[in-house]
């Protein structure tokens, strides 16, 4: 699931430690995609997101 | 089956000074004003919650040395305030914190022929008083680390508030300290971030955004030496 980041963030991916910060646009995993999403840390990344990011 | 707890494990953290080895009472006193709004015909007063208010008051023994609560105490009497934390059973992770604000509002030393010279001290707390866990015993810091989690039981509904004391340093560190919280412990996103401490010194830091159920301290160690610190952390 693609997200964008609201605040810096810490978990385990692929078994390596990963930190991710705030205005990043991200294609995760969905089980921590939607933990991001459940702590008000990221928020799901969107076609209109996305025009207006290009704007 | 309750489990009581001995009151000699108390740790009283004021500003940068660790006083609990100075103290032998320490007493949080948090009130709340209730104004009545009883009327005719009722047959019992009524009332309404109005402003919460609270109160510590210690005593002890006299130090102007290690620690040098003497001038603590002296720099806090009418001051500006400071981070102020009292654990009564201890500040081991999870144990029960309350921290805030506060002004030294007395402080008297007396010495007797007999005994040993004492010190009682109070003070107002300045706004909130936070009631919340430990994330943080005291301890020297001498690398980078993600500490152990706390569980609240729930996330938070009204903000959160955390606090960093650091009471002693050796060499020249650095050191960066984090709250972060998580729904899951697997997922930790940043809540509170201190500024770095360089040295022995406080800070208490507010959010008015909801912490999650989980919270952890994130400690990142530079330079040489180290510095021991405490954290605590409530959900409001």
């Amino acid at each position: 699931m693609k997200v964008k980041i609201l605040i810096g963030s810490d978990f385990s991916l692929d078994k390596k430690d990963k930190r991710v910060e705030a205005g990043e646009v991200l294609d995760l995993p969905d089980k921590i995609a939607k933990a991001l999403i459940k702590n008000n840390a990221a928020e799901k990344f969107n076609s209109k997101m996305m025009k207006e990011e290009e704007e | 089956m309750p489990t009581f707890n001995h009151g000699k494990n108390a740790v009283v953290l004021l500003d940068n000074t660790n006083l609990s080895t100075t103290l032998t009472d320490a007493a949080l006193s948090l009130t709340a004003d209730v104004a009545e709004t009883s009327t005719f015909t009722a047959s019992s007063k009524t009332y309404v919650a109005g402003l919460k208010d609270g109160t510590a008051t210690l005593s002890g023994y006299f130090e102007s040395t290690d620690p040098d609560a003497d001038a603590e105490y002296l720099s806090q009497l009418g001051g500006s305030g400071s981070a102020f934390s009292i654990a009564p059973i201890g500040y081991t992770r999870g144990n029960a914190v309350s921290f805030g604000n506060t002004i030294g509002t007395s402080y008297d030393r007396s010495s007797d022929v007999g005994s040993v010279v004492a010190v009682a001290v109070a003070f107002q707390f300045d706004g909130d008083a936070y009631n919340g866990k430990s994330l943080l015993t005291p301890t020297s810091v001498t690398g980078s680390s993600n500490e152990a989690s706390v569980d609240f039981g729930a996330a938070g509904t009204n903000g959160g508030a955390g606090v960093l004391h650091c009471v002693a340093s050796s060499g020249s560190p650095t050191l960066d300290v984090k709250i972060q919280t998580s729904t899951d412990e697997a997922v930790w996103s940043d809540y509170i971030t201190f500024t770095q401490a360089t040295g022995t010194t406080s800070e208490l830091l507010t959010s008015a955004t909801n912490p999650n159920q989980y919270a952890r301290a994130v400690l990142t160690f530079g330079g040489t030496g180290s510095i021991t610190a405490a954290v605590g952390f409530a959900h409001k």
